[in-house]
């Protein structure tokens, strides 16, 4: 690329060194990052990361606005399934007037816990063939929205073999923070719930597949009533809200247990000087369930309400009921309060961002308590809105936490005690180049 | 976007619509896009007598003399096919899968003793795939017609599949027949075509009522 200055990190395909042995410094008991290589993803320069040379495993990122700090966490995000913190397409983050048939790459060398290290590859770029639509259908007149965008797939490598995407979730643990979450409590439910059911998923890898499918048999149940009503074919609608059923109450099934273990950390190991995160669901199968309604209990009731409901659902045009529609709770105990509860959106903006700092900080706990090992942490503007004081107590526990942090800001001296006190190595990030 | 695109817009003119009309048709097949159609067409076109001649010739006959039979929906010379006129085969058991490649992918590894009935897909609400569309009809005609006693579900295990697979049992408890699904270990979400034999043979082996 044009324009870029001189000591950025650039280099061949050739030679990349993913391979080569890097220093042993890792413990077997964490998920850290021992290679990374990134190519036309966003602004960032093309090369790799000098990873092998830090001292620590905590890394604080530094740089002005639009440096490109938001894009190298979204590149790692891109290692746990999903669309990464940013939840872009992945048309979008092929960096600005590059080819979609050569695509966008990130390569990284993951330590894991109990499997050694692995090789993964994510990519994305224009298919054809093999289940790709006809994205390059060489119709006249064809937008080229289309071709980018609908044409744009990811590929997945695991050790040199093709995978599915949900295969990096047996692979990585990777959790983040960004600013774009500072509304999740004043916002939709549905993206509370998305926070939910990431949290499940690095718990439950598995339960990806449920979720499809329950919402692949959803549309499908909402398409029939939308075309025939109630009149649509009986037994069609029964076998798919049977399906329905079934995922929906193992969904279910797993946030409440998820629930449970996140509280039970959160309340184990309080982070000292935040308000304490009080977690709560509230959907009609996981409130059942929490009560203690035996499982196959709680399907036949669901099963029998969506059959009850098909009237109102049709006239709806949707679903009314289901896993779709639940709301994680979630509201602050003051330490300092005795006894008061305020729901997380009555709290103030600085507030929310320590309760969010909570909960993510009690997941990668739990995480680590239930691998053995800690997730790879990013934290994205992390010193914004939040105080000297709670500041220092959220860096002991970072640190404390012993896997991969990365923590990004624009003004180096809020980290000077993550820098000094904690040994963290500092990153300068400007114009897409990322240098020690 | 990128140049490669530009250059492929501007590389079309020099294309004959002949031509052209070949490889949009090819493009259109399973499996294949408009770049590998390109080189399929090209490469017919340099081995005319050896490959692109036998090879129309033979698209031809099996279009002209191969029927999807009747009965079980396979596809054969003989009409009903012969899998359905061997009297060895045995009536009672009925194995119900989504595709001939499915059919196919039994017969190779010998494991069904029984008749076939292939539904032509599974139910997909999003893309208009109801009951009538399949040979769900015939299915049950069958069952009193050859005196059939276990219907055998062989679908895939993706998420149409086994919902088909409910639906098709909920019908078919009605004619008082024995409905059981083979069993599916870690739902792969492919079709049986991609099992190997001794997967599909425990798949066989461990069908569960339904
Ligand atoms: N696909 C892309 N190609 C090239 N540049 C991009 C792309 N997407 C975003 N950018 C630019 O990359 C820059 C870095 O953004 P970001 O990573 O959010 O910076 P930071 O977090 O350091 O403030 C921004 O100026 C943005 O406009
Ligand atoms: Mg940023
Ligand atoms: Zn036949």
């Amino acid at each position: 690329m044009a324009g870029r200055p001189a000591g950025c990190v650039d280099r061949k395909v050739e030679e990349t060194g993913l391979n080569a042995p890097l220093r042993e410094r890792t413990g077997p008991s964490r998920f850290i990052l021992a290679g990374l290589r990134l190519v036309r993803m966003r602004n960032l320069a093309d090369g790799i990361l000098p990873l092998d040379g830090r001292r620590s495993n905590v890394l604080v990122l530094v740089g002005p606005n639009g440096a490109g700090k938001t894009s190298l966490l979204e590149a790692v995000s891109l290692l746990a399934p999903g669309r990464g913190l940013r939840g872009a397409r992945f048309a979008e983050l092929l960096r600005f007037g590059e080819d979609g048939h050569l695509g966008w790459r990130v390569e990284a060398a993951l330590d894991t816990p109990h499997a050694g290290r692995h090789e993964l590859v994510v990519a994305g770029r224009v298919t054809e063939g093999a289940g790709a639509p006809a994205a390059d259908a060489d119709e006249p007149g064809e937008e080229e929205a289309h071709e980018t965008v609908a044409g744009f797939r990811r590929l997945i490598e695991i050790d040199g073999r093709r995978r599915s995407p949900a295969a990096l979730g047996g692979i990585a643990r990777v959790l983040w923070l960004t600013p774009a979450m500072d509304r999740l409590f004043a916002g939709p439910a549905a993206e509370r719930r998305r926070f939910l059911d990431r949290v499940v998923l690095t718990l439950h890898p598995g339960n990806a597949r449920l979720a499809l499918a329950f919402e692949r048999t959803m549309r499908a149940r909402n398409r029939l009533l939308g075309e025939a009503g109630v009149r649509a074919d009986a037994s069609w609608l029964a076998a798919l809200e049977a399906k329905m059923a079934e995922a929906a109450t193992a969904i279910a099934a797993a946030r409440v247990e998820a629930v449970a273990q996140w509280s039970a950390m959160l309340a184990h190991r309080p982070l000292d000087g935040f308000p304490s995160p009080l977690l709560g669901l509230a959907g009609t199968l996981e409130e059942q369930l929490a009560a203690g309604a035996p499982a196959l209990e709680v399907e036949e009731a669901y099963r029998e309400a969506l059959a009850a409901g098909r009237a109102r659902d049709a006239e709806a045009g949707r679903t009314l009921t289901g896993p779709h529609r639940t709301d994680l709770r979630v509201a602050a105990a003051d330490g300092g309060n005795e006894g008061q509860v305020v729901p997380a959106h009555f709290c103030s903006t600085g507030e929310q961002k320590a309760l969010l700092l909570a909960l993510v900080l009690g997941h990668a706990e739990l995480i680590a308590g239930v691998e053995g090992a800690a997730p790879i942490l990013l934290l994205d503007e992390v010193a914004a809105h939040v105080d000297e004081d709670r500041r220092s107590r959220l860096f002991a526990r970072l640190a404390a936490l012993d896997g991969e942090v990365w923590v990004t800001g624009t003004d180096e001296a809020v980290f000077a005690p993550l820098i000094r006190e904690h040994g963290a190595d500092r990153w300068q990030v400007a114009e897409g180049c990322i240098r020690p | 976007m990128g140049k490669q695109e530009g250059a492929e817009k501007r590389m079309k003119t020099p294309v004959h619509p002949r031509i052209d009309g070949l490889i949009q048709a090819i493009a259109r097949l399973p499996g294949l896009g408009p770049r590998s159609a390109r080189r399929i067409v090209l490469d017919l076109l340099a081995h005319r007598e050896s490959r692109m001649r036998p090879l129309a010739e033979l698209m031809r006959q099996v279009a002209d003399e191969i029927r999807e039979c009747p009965r079980c929906g396979n596809l054969d010379l003989a009409e009903p096919c012969t899998i359905c006129r061997d009297e060895r085969r045995q009536g009672h058991a009925l194995c119900v899968v989504e595709q001939v490649s499915d059919l196919w992918a039994l017969e190779r590894a010998g494991l069904h003793r029984g008749r076939y009935h292939v539904l032509g897909g599974v139910l997909n609400a999003l893309e208009g795939i109801g009951p009538k569309d399949l040979r769900i009809a015939p299915l049950v005609a069958r069952i009193d017609a050859e005196g059939v006693e276990e219907v055998i579900l062989a679908l895939s295990a993706t998420v149409d599949g086994q919902t088909t697979a409910h639906y098709l049992a909920e019908r078919l408890h009605e004619k008082g027949v024995r409905v059981t699904a083979i069993a599916h270990g870690v739902p792969v979400g492919g079709s049986l075509d991609y099992l190997d034999e001794g997967t599909l043979a425990a798949a066989l082996k461990d069908r569960r009522p339904v």
